[in-house]
């Protein structure tokens, strides 16, 4: 089975401080954030008001300029970043604001035709493919109606279709699902799963709208300007459901499980990378996600081989909780992904979970140490 | 095609926009009246000028308008009739005189034109063939244009010119508007009588027509180099642009019209401004918008310069439309010389899109301050 591709990042935020006002009345709004969002994947951010959710989002829109720290949209650093550079980097994000902010005097096919206008997308293209969108939205005959003959939700799917008809690499939306009915969110929050699906399209959405909260690949929450976590939902679902087939999982609960599974960061190895070396200091440990992993054991007689690992099997544990160099060599056997846990985390939870101190213990007096 | 924006945003709301198109139509309408009437004026002050035939003129030294000529020897006439290249010396007498309105007894202002009544002074050649009939003493023709002031007269019938019976043997066309109610041409003799014998030494002009071939600068330039001081040469062109210049910056009616033209203008900007300006206020969340979707800020002032343009063009045109009518209506009541042409057309359309890119310029800074970061 052919490993899925890795995720490539697409927005990187690096040490990002925001203060507004000036002098006297200077406040800090973002202190030292740092986030990185993957192609495909939707981020709800959450947080009370006031917590700086929307001023990150402003930042990574361009919107407002980086005034400390770096945040990168692909291989654009948008720090210092020229006025008509912002401009033009404004075409690849669509914006889902909380007010629709259509314009009052033109027909709803011609607000998402302004965002065709700044595209690519052949001229004869444009009414068809506005058409398009506001059919999926389930606006097929309010094509001609200027947004003062709409109802709020068909004002917010209207603009809605206007952020995404260009199908942008990057969707910044806050609250897109507060004036909708459960219907129309349920449209909207599922178009955008398709767009980070197909398109591989990165999509923040600031919400409180809890019903919304399971199209999340993360969970980020914001507290007073800073990030003060970032759950991966999805992953971690993956992760656990990996863990749940591994032997030294198997006694813990679910929600055991999934702290430990929260904490774990995906690493990938290609054939023949030697994953860890005999006489290195141990720093990490180990679950296969996919492929097969050789241990051997070098001594002075030669090379022994002393295992082969497959999917759901782990390694590297004896190092960290004996404090001792590792004592074999890992080795992928064809492309190989691994989930792993930090030295500090592994202890923690080694700590905090009794019933994974017992299967360790059992599995090292399995392996005879 | 893109999205005209501008023009959705002008026909959205009517009534808004049926006021800017009212207030800059009116404003531009005032432009065109005031525009009509100083250029009707200046052609209006030149015209007896226009009417004669002539390359150089000689007036006397204190000439300050035709209508204020000081008389002046009438022997220059014959010095510069001396001089090589000039053909002709004609001696050219003005002065107003009183009317008396047959009718109710009253006397009613004109100016009365003495010339030589064998001398074609006149473009207008039905003049010329008619000055014969006027050197029998007291005869004179008489301007059809003449005001309802100078009551009912006939060719062939009796008249009276500062209190002497004359005979009236013809009629022209001339229309002094301004200037004075009517006109009537005489005889030098018949002048000399009806204005005082002293007249008999002085000309108030000579008109001085050049032989064929002759260059007018080198003969104006002898001319001013052999008659003595009291008197001036100078072209046709330049004692026209002279006269309108006079009327036009000296006298208050001419800087009037053009104090009324620069109010009305501004009125017009300031109208269109307050509507540009509260435009551009209510859309500004809308103008954020298009920012954050990536439109340039230059295609974003676009909008409001195009919304700016659309308002002086839908004004212009009935402007022009009423301006037409108004012209006409004036040229039939008062014989103005009100005409429609396409340099003045062209003028006041450049001023409406002057107003245009005043009120935009003082509007537009409100689109810059459309921050895209406070839709969220």
């Amino acid at each position: 089975m052919p490993l899925p591709p890795p995720r490539e990042v697409a927005i990187t935020v690096t040490g990002v401080n925001h203060h507004y006002g000036r002098g006297e009345a200077r406040k800090q709004a973002l202190f030292d954030n740092h986030l990185a969002i993957h192609r495909g994947e939707i981020v709800i951010m959450t947080g009370p008001s006031g917590s700086g959710k929307t001023t990150l989002l402003t930042l990574i829109g361009t919107l407002r300029g980086v005034q400390e720290g770096s945040i990168r949209i692909d291989q654009t650093e948008l720090a210092g970043l020229a006025p008509p550079d912002q401009v033009r980097m404004r075409r690849n994000i669509g914006f889902i604001f909380q007010q629709h902010n259509l314009l009052d005097a033109i027909s709803a096919r011609q607000n998402v035709r302004l965002a065709l206008e700044l595209s690519a997308a052949p001229r004869r293209e444009h009414n068809q493919r506005a058409d398009a969108i506001l059919g999926t939205l389930g606006l097929a005959d309010r094509v001609h109606y200027k947004p003062r003959n709409l109802s709020g939700g068909q004002r917010q799917r209207v603009a809605i279709a206007r952020a995404l008809v260009n199908q942008p690499r990057i969707i910044l939306a806050d609250e897109p699902t507060a004036a909708l009915d459960k219907d129309s969110g349920a449209i909207v929050v599922s178009l955008l799963r398709r767009l980070a699906d197909e398109q591989g399209s990165s999509v923040m959405i600031v919400t409180h709208d809890n019903r919304i909260l399971n199209v999340a690949d993360r969970i980020v929450n914001m507290v007073d300007g800073r990030i003060v976590s970032d759950i991966r939902v999805k992953e971690t679902m993956v992760i656990c459901a990996i863990l749940k087939r591994c032997e030294i999982f198997k006694e813990m609960s679910p929600s055991d499980l999934t702290d430990v599974a929260q904490k774990m960061r995906e690493e990938r190895f290609a054939n023949g990378a030697t994953i860890i070396r005999q006489g290195d200091i141990g720093d990490k440990f180990y679950v296969i996600a996919q492929g097969r992993v050789h241990i051997q054991v070098e001594s002075a007689t030669g090379t022994r081989a002393v295992a082969s690992l497959a999917e759901g099997g782990f390694f590297g544990e004896v190092a960290l909780l004996r404090d001792q160099p590792r004592n074999a060599t890992a080795q992928a056997d064809g492309e190989v992904l691994a989930y792993t846990l930090s030295k500090a985390d592994f202890l923690a939870a080694v700590r905090a979970h009794r019933s994974f101190e017992a299967q360790l213990s059992a599995q090292l007096f399995h392996r005879g140490g | 095609m893109r999205t005209p924006i501008a023009w959705f945003n002008s026909i959205d709301q009517p009534r808004r926009t049926a006021t800017a198109v009212g207030g800059m139509c009116f404003a531009l309408l005032l432009i065109f009246m005031q525009a009509g009437f100083l250029g009707a004026a200046r052609v209006n002050v030149s015209i007896i000028y226009q009417a004669l035939d002539f390359d150089l003129l000689i007036h006397s030294r204190a000439y300050l308008t035709l209508q204020r000529s000081d008389p002046f020897d009438r022997l220059r006439l014959a010095q510069a009739a001396a001089v090589p290249g000039v053909a002709r010396v004609s001696r050219f007498l003005i002065d107003s005189f009183g009317w008396r309105n047959p009718r109710t007894g009253s006397t009613a202002g004109g100016m009365m034109l003495g010339v030589a009544s064998t001398a074609p002074v006149f473009l207008d050649p039905a003049i010329n063939a008619q000055l014969a009939t006027v050197r029998p003493t007291l005869t004179a023709l008489i301007d059809r244009k003449s005001r309802p002031s100078y009551g009912p007269w006939e060719v062939g019938g009796k008249a009276v010119a500062n209190g002497q019976p004359i005979t009236l043997t013809g009629s022209y066309e001339l229309g002094l508007g301004l200037i004075s109610e009517g006109s009537i041409i005489v005889s030098d003799d018949t002048y000399e009588r009806l204005q005082g014998p002293w007249n008999s030494g002085y000309a108030q002009l000579g008109l001085i027509k050049l032989a064929p071939g002759a260059d007018r600068e080198r003969v104006a330039a002898e001319l001013r180099a052999r008659l003595p001081r009291d008197v001036v040469v100078v072209t046709k062109p330049e004692i026209i642009q002279r006269e309108q210049h006079y009327f036009l910056s000296v006298k208050p009616v001419g800087i009037m019209f053009q104090v009324g033209m620069i109010v009305a203008f501004a009125a017009g900007a300031a109208i269109l401004y307050q509507i540009l300006s509260s435009e551009m206020s209510n859309r500004i969340a809308e103008f954020a918008t298009l920012k954050a979707l990536g439109y340039p800020i230059t295609s974003i002032y676009g909008i409001g310069i195009q919304q700016g343009l659309i308002y002086a063009l839908l004004a212009y045109l009935p402007a022009l439309g009423l301006a037409a009518v108004l012209y006409r209506v004036g040229r039939d009541l008062s014989g103005f010389p009100l005409h429609l042409d396409a340099g003045r057309a062209a003028f006041v359309l450049a001023l409406a899109l002057a107003m245009c890119a005043f009120a935009a310029f003082l509007s537009l800074w409100k689109i810059r301050r459309a921050d895209p970061a406070s839709l969220f």
